[in-house]
């Protein structure tokens, strides 16, 4: 009852505040409803002009005859889609892509996983630590690349020259696909692990402690601690480092392009055993100036991605919640 | 066509108007004519050419009101393809190898045709190929100065050529090789007496300086047709340089690598395919500790492989600036300045025989008479036809090359593989 009878009470005050400025609540109404808008506009506004616009332009381009300097050749409709599904070193790059990204994007995020937990332990100088997990990723690809290919060098290469100590002929770890696949899935793994184990790590420290202590008290082992408490309660994490690891996966290029003996030059191998999608779209694009055709790679690049996302996006999701 | 690139200055202007905002903001930017009426010269080139000693210092001093500034840019025709379809960002004065200015030469109106500030080859004294595989339009449009030329010869270790009983003087050493076949030879040779080092670094370097010693390789110089298919000479030098891969000749030392880098310092290899600018290269690789191990002798067949020229991109806000300093890099007295300081060979014949170029001698090499080795080779050479196409093909033959060495193909499947690679290339 005395709920009622207070309600025309509250709305009271309004009706002579509308009567004194109609103005000024409707902008207090606009700023409450729009404002919010339009503070994330100039983000709109810069992607759409360097996200989405180039995005349409590129698609624009694929369906044209297109010189990287002279421009539109004249419109060629889905030519070059066709042309592109019947080529056989897209099915090649595609295939390498997918296995670079089984051979180095998965382990290392399990590797990154594992790390965290190990990190997220009461451990000596902890800072110091988890500083250095992400020194592979501040340095340079290039100079990274460099490095490990010197390492992988056939005949002056180290780690030919340990192989060697355990009576291993000399690996030419260019010359063939899985050699290849190994030697850049280890620059993968070395630069981005201590990345993705200090977003994880972030993710494990907001964990409610008393959580695991009262499964421990219960009994559990840390192994299932890590798996029943520790893992789906980073869940969000989990899918997020899940998500831009595939997209970064599928789009690989500096890493195997520099593993090539001749560089930015190179094939991704004598027979292209280590080609990418990423480079295959350098080559046509870069090197034989084929402006429409690397268009075309380049959508059909970002429709894998959507789908290889939505994918892993179910995949972890479904993963987490087991746990 | 029109409608397009229209388009892309919109696009270009839409980068600018970005740029500019950032500039703006007080990065200090230093952009074409500075104030108080100094221009400022932007000089991109793919590898040091030798300028930054002392010839840049020297035409500053006597050019007041000129600044230049070098920017060296590895992956350059990439870069400027980028630049020349967005119509800015590309320098005043770009470098191009002789291999990648074919590429741009259909596109040469986005340069400046030099033939209107002043340059012919009538009063310029430029060996004639080397001149006119920088034009187009039949000589009348010239896109591109020539810097200097690679006369082609051979690097050889001396003491490992001792071990293997051969001769060491150059003019021996030469007379050892007349032809490809006769190198192999001695290589197979060389091969039964030293058994830690390989007879030469490479295939791939060997087949490069063969495709300069024949007049047409992939393409028709008629018509610009792909001809590589049913060229016999060509595959006749292609399986000659398979068989220094299956004969153990080459020791499969990548070109323009560490590895071969480290085969040179090491003493891995005993030959090297040595055009006049790599024997700085050499040097460098070999180090102070192989001085006076290494000596030169000329190539089979001679010929030429490499040099460069000097473009000017339409878009520079100082043609004639840029144009004055093109010239000047590529005059003669800068030409036999680099070749004396640096060993570029010059590409004017009144400097590669200018008595002071042919005495000179190297005592890293040998003191092996370069000078005239590289100028007869230089002298000898034949005009050679490369197709605008040329450098899409090229990897398509050196990969070929590289299953042979890595043992993953025979010379004949390789040889096929690469002309059908060469073909879907030029689709």
């Amino acid at each position: 009852m005395t709920v009622t009878e207070t309600r025309p009470a509250a709305e009271a005050p309004e009706a002579p505040a509308a009567g004194r400025s109609p103005w000024r609540t409707r902008l207090s109404r606009f700023d409450l409803r729009y404002t919010p808008y339009l503070f994330i506009v100039p983000f709109f506004v810069v992607f759409g002009f360097f996200g989405v616009w180039p995005l349409l332009y590129t698609g624009w381009i694929s369906f044209h005859k297109w010189a990287m300097i002279d421009g539109d050749q004249g419109w060629v409709g889905l030519d070059n889609y066709t042309a592109l599904f019947k080529d056989a070193y897209f099915w090649n790059a595609l295939l390498n892509t997918v296995l670079l990204f089984l051979l180095g994007t998965v382990p290392q995020l399990f590797a990154a996983l594992g790390l965290a937990a190990l990190l997220n332990r009461k451990l000596r100088a902890s800072s110091l630590w988890r500083a250095s997990v992400l020194l592979p990723h501040v340095v340079s690809v290039v100079a990274v690349t460099l490095v490990f290919a010197q390492l992988f060098g056939h005949n002056t290469g180290l780690v030919n020259d340990a192989l060697g100590l355990f009576g291993i002929d000399r690996i030419d770890w260019q010359a063939n696909r899985w050699s290849a696949m190994i030697g850049i899935s280890t620059i993968i793994i070395w630069r981005y692990t201590g990345y993705n184990t200090l977003i994880f790590l972030a993710a494990m420290q907001s964990v409610p402690h008393e959580l695991k202590e009262a499964a421990m008290l219960d009994g559990a082992s840390r192994w299932r601690v890590f798996r029943s408490i520790t893992v789906p309660s980073i869940r969000p994490t989990i899918i997020f480092v899940v998500m831009m690891s595939s997209i970064g996966g599928m789009q690989i290029f500096a890493e195997p392009q520099l593993f090539d003996v001749a560089g930015t030059d190179g094939t991704g191998g004598s027979d292209r055993q280590f080609q990418t999608l990423m480079m295959y779209l350098y080559e046509k694009g870069f090197r034989d100036f084929n402006a429409g055709y690397s268009a075309t790679l380049a959508w059909v690049m970002f429709l894998l991605i959507a789908v290889v996302s939505g994918i892993n996006y179910a995949l972890s999701r479904r993963i987490a919640t087991k746990g | 066509m029109h409608v397009s690139t229209h388009r892309i200055r919109i696009a270009g202007a839409a980068v600018v108007a970005a740029a500019i905002t950032f500039t703006a903001s007080g990065c200090g930017s230093s952009s074409g004519s500075g104030n108080g009426g100094t221009i400022t010269l932007k000089v991109t080139t793919q590898v040091d050419y030798g300028y930054r000693k002392s010839l840049y210092k020297e035409y500053e001093k006597t050019h007041p009101g000129i600044k230049i500034k070098e920017v060296l840019i590895d992956d350059l025709p990439k870069k400027l393809v980028t630049q020349l379809a967005a119509g800015r960002g590309a320098s005043d004065v770009v470098g191009l190898g002789d291999d990648t200015i074919t590429k741009f030469m259909p596109s040469h109106d986005k340069f400046l045709n030099l033939a209107d500030y002043g340059v012919d080859n009538v009063k310029d004294p430029w060996v004639d190929w080397a001149y006119k595989a920088g034009t187009a339009e039949n000589g009348k449009f010239v896109m591109g100065l020539r810097t200097d030329i690679g006369g082609m010869g051979i690097c050889y270790r001396t003491d490992l050529f001792k071990k293997a009983g051969l001769p060491t003087d150059p003019a021996k050493v030469a007379a050892l090789w007349p032809t490809w076949q006769k190198f192999t030879s001695v290589g197979e040779q060389f091969g039964t007496k030293v058994k830690n080092a390989s007879f030469t670094a490479n295939t791939g370097d060997v087949w490069v300086a063969m495709g300069n010693q024949i007049k047409e390789t992939f393409f028709a110089e008629s018509d610009d047709s792909f001809i590589a298919d049913k060229n016999t000479a060509l595959k006749a030098d292609f399986m000659e340089a398979a068989a220094m891969s299956v004969k153990k000749v080459s020791g499969g030392y990548p070109p323009f690598t560490p590895e071969m880098a480290n085969a040179l310092k090491t003493g891995r290899t005993a030959t090297a395919i040595c055009p006049a600018w790599k024997l700085d290269r050499t040097k460098e690789a070999s180090g102070a500790e192989n001085s006076g191990k290494w000596s030169v002798a000329a190539a089979p067949l001679g010929g030429n492989w490499g040099g460069s020229y000097l473009t000017v991109p339409k878009q520079t806000a100082h043609p004639k600036e840029a144009a004055a300093l093109a010239r000047w890099l590529t005059a003669s007295a800068q030409q036999k300045k680099l070749f004396l300081d640096a060993g570029y060979l010059s590409s004017h014949p009144s400097v590669y025989n200018d008595p002071a170029v042919q005495a000179k001698k190297d005592p890293y090499f040998s003191n092996a008479p370069t000078g005239k080795i590289f100028a007869q080779a230089a002298d000898a050479m034949k005009p050679i036809y490369r197709g605008t196409k040329d450098s899409d093909v090229q990897s398509a033959f050196m990969n070929a090359l590289l299953r042979v060495e890595q043992g993953k193909q025979q010379p004949e499947a390789a040889w096929n593989q690469a002309v059908s690679d060469a073909k879907k290339a030029i689709g």
